[in-house]
């Protein structure tokens, strides 16, 4: 068996020198196909790992904001205010229990107060469980939290407010400070969300604090503690504030967010949420996907066809060599493995090429995972295997057909 | 033995051979004559197993190794002579010897400088000899050979006839030929006309 093996590649040599034009170009389609194969997958994996990331794993997209209430027979909208957070916590869990949605407050000091920089702060924070709207595991109280800032401590001139008949004033500041102060991530759902942050500058930025420092500069500011003026604002005093800046709702499950959100609007609530804005960009987004799927696809199978077409056209033209082989006396089991030993050799390297070309141009020009390279490396050379394994069937196919109508085929009968 | 029993071949319309029951005895050389189109060609393709009979039978009263040249070259125009022995070699599963064997076949057909040379290099006449020294490369029973002397000059021809007087003693030809066959050989002629096979007195 050895023996004749070596006789079969000695042959199949013979066979391989004898390349015409059609093998080479069959050769070259199948190599395109292979590769083009390989960076359809390589940037198809891209996409959707961008899109898992910028989209799917986007936490601010979970995030749905109420700042305002439409009251039946009102024109205006009122702010929301401290009432606000147990009625909409208590609104879902009796309609949407299923989605696990809990309601925080954002709370705000609507007044600037300068700080040792030269900024006037917008203080803001959020309740103690609801750090993780601005990506926070935990807040310190001696800590002042920011988009942007380069200091490593900060000093906030608290004013003191004094009531007069005109309104409010201030001609004294109390001086508070942190020694630290920490760089908010862009991507905290806060962040991403208060686009007026985006627009910082000297006059104005906002600055978060854990929720007792901003309970104490609250307390300093009106010269009272803080249960006092909670009571205050809930017997309808005007204290020229509103401490409540909107309730931050997290829905854990991005496709419960527009049924949440549905609800909350049909219970007179305003809502603003990202994924809103992104229902018309991501209907557009998919139509142009599936229109680029559907091209895509209808392309990689005309490349492979054409390469499977290529390999056809050279077996029909090779149906000579085929008959003269089985007059020389091979079987056409032995036929036909010439033909695959003829083919062999240039498949091989073909799938390294393609599993080579994937692993480097997936890790280096793609920066995908290497679990995915790998797996689209085996995708890539499982191509070029399969092709390889339904040309060797066709040329048993072709060797088993009758010897008189494979030389009728024959240009070599010269 | 070698037996015909009601050999028909059409090819659509056209009758070829219309129903030949002959035997050809072992060990002589068979020489069939016929005009061209008489379906000499396709009786040997079948008897060389290339094409099956549109009914009839034949028999051999035992297994036998068929050798077939036929009058089309059956070569690759880009291999050597030589690389042509070595398939022919590898595909009878040839032992050592048909080393020595295929240089002295060549030689004696008078074609032992061209082993190096390509096929799409040599004429006409030196082709048909390479055919023959494939054929008689392989041991065999039985040669089948179709117009063996074509594009030959007289003197190649003479070599040719030799050379199969020598390498086919014993066994059995079938030849169709329109040259004549030397009387050398122990012949039994037949005529292919109208579709049958008669034998000449």
């Amino acid at each position: 068996m050895g023996r004749n093996d070596e006789h079969l590649r000695s042959a199949a040599r013979m066979m391989r020198a004898k390349a015409p034009i059609q093998f080479r170009i069959a050769v070259a389609t199948l190599f395109v196909a292979a590769l083009a194969l390989s960076t359809l997958g390589l940037f198809g994996c891209r996409v959707a790992q961008d899109a898992k990331r910028q989209f799917a794993m986007n936490p601010a997209l979970h995030v749905i904001l109420v700042n305002s209430v439409s009251l039946e027979g009102q024109e205006l909208p009122r702010h929301v205010d401290w009432q606000d957070r147990e009625r909409i916590q208590q609104t879902l869990d009796q309609s949407f229990p299923n989605a696990g949605a809990r309601a925080w407050n954002v709370y705000q000091i609507n007044f600037g107060i300068t700080d040792s920089e030269g900024y006037t702060d917008w203080v803001e924070s959020v309740d103690r469980d609801a750090t993780a709207l601005l990506g926070l595991a935990q807040m310190r109280n001696d800590t002042a939290y920011t988009p942007s800032s380069k200091a490593s401590r900060l000093m906030l001139y608290v004013p003191a407010v004094r009531q007069t008949r005109g309104g409010y004033e201030s001609d004294r500041r109390t001086p508070m400070a942190f020694s630290r102060v920490e760089r908010l991530s862009r991507q905290a759902p806060l962040v991403t969300l208060a686009s007026a942050w985006d627009a910082e500058s000297l006059n104005g930025r906002p600055l978060f604090v854990s929720y007792d420092t901003y309970r104490t500069i609250l307390a300093r500011a009106f010269g009272q503690p803080f249960p006092d003026l909670i009571r205050a604002l809930a017997r309808g005093r005007d204290l020229g504030i509103e401490p409540i800046a909107c309730v931050a709702v997290y829905v854990p499950h991005l496709a419960d967010v527009d049924q949440v959100a549905s609800i909350l609007t049909a219970h007179h609530d305003n809502v603003a949420y990202a994924l809103g804005v992104f229902q018309q960009l991501s209907s557009t987004w998919r139509n142009g996907a599936r229109l680029a799927v559907g091209f895509i696809a209808v392309m990689l199978m005309a490349t492979c066809l054409s390469a499977w077409l290529a390999f056809r056209g050279d077996l029909r033209r090779s149906r000579t060599d085929l008959g003269i082989l089985r007059h020389f006396g091979f079987s056409f089991r032995e036929v036909a493995r010439i033909y695959h030993l003829r083919f062999q050799r240039t498949f091989l390297v073909c799938a390294g090429v393609t599993a080579v070309y994937t692993l480097v141009a997936g890790a280096l020009l793609f920066r995908l995972p290497a679990y995915v390279c790998v797996a689209l490396a085996c995708v890539g050379a499982g191509f070029v295997g399969l092709v390889s394994m339904a040309l060797a069937r066709a040329a048993r196919k072709t060797a088993v057909i009758q010897l008189s109508h494979l030389l009728r085929f024959s240009k070599e009968m010269e | 033995m070698i037996i015909l029993q009601e050999l028909r071949k059409r090819y659509g319309g056209r009758e070829v051979l219309s129903g030949i029951s002959v035997t050809f005895q072992t060990g002589l050389v068979h020489v069939i004559t016929g005009v061209s189109g008489s379906g000499k060609t396709t009786l040997l393709q079948i008897l060389a197993g290339y094409d099956d009979p549109t009914s009839g039978a034949i028999q051999m009263q035992k297994p036998l190794r068929l050798e077939y040249a036929p009058q089309d070259f059956l070569l690759f125009s880009n291999l050597t002579v030589w690389q042509h022995m070595q398939l022919k070699a590898a595909a009878r599963h040839l032992d050592e010897g048909w080393y020595e064997r295929a240089q002295r076949l060549l030689a004696d057909l008078g074609m032992a400088s061209y082993a190096r040379s390509r096929i799409s290099m040599l004429s006409g006449g030196e082709r048909r000899r390479i055919q023959l020294a494939l054929a008689l490369l392989a041991p065999c029973d039985v040669l089948l050979l179709d117009e063996p002397t074509s594009n030959l000059d007289a003197m190649a021809s003479e070599h040719v006839w030799a050379t199969l007087a020598r390498e086919g003693a014993g066994k059995t030809m079938i030849i169709c030929s329109h040259a004549p066959v030397p009387e050398q050989f122990r012949l039994v002629r037949w005529q292919l006309r109208g579709g049958l096979l008669d034998g000449e007195k």
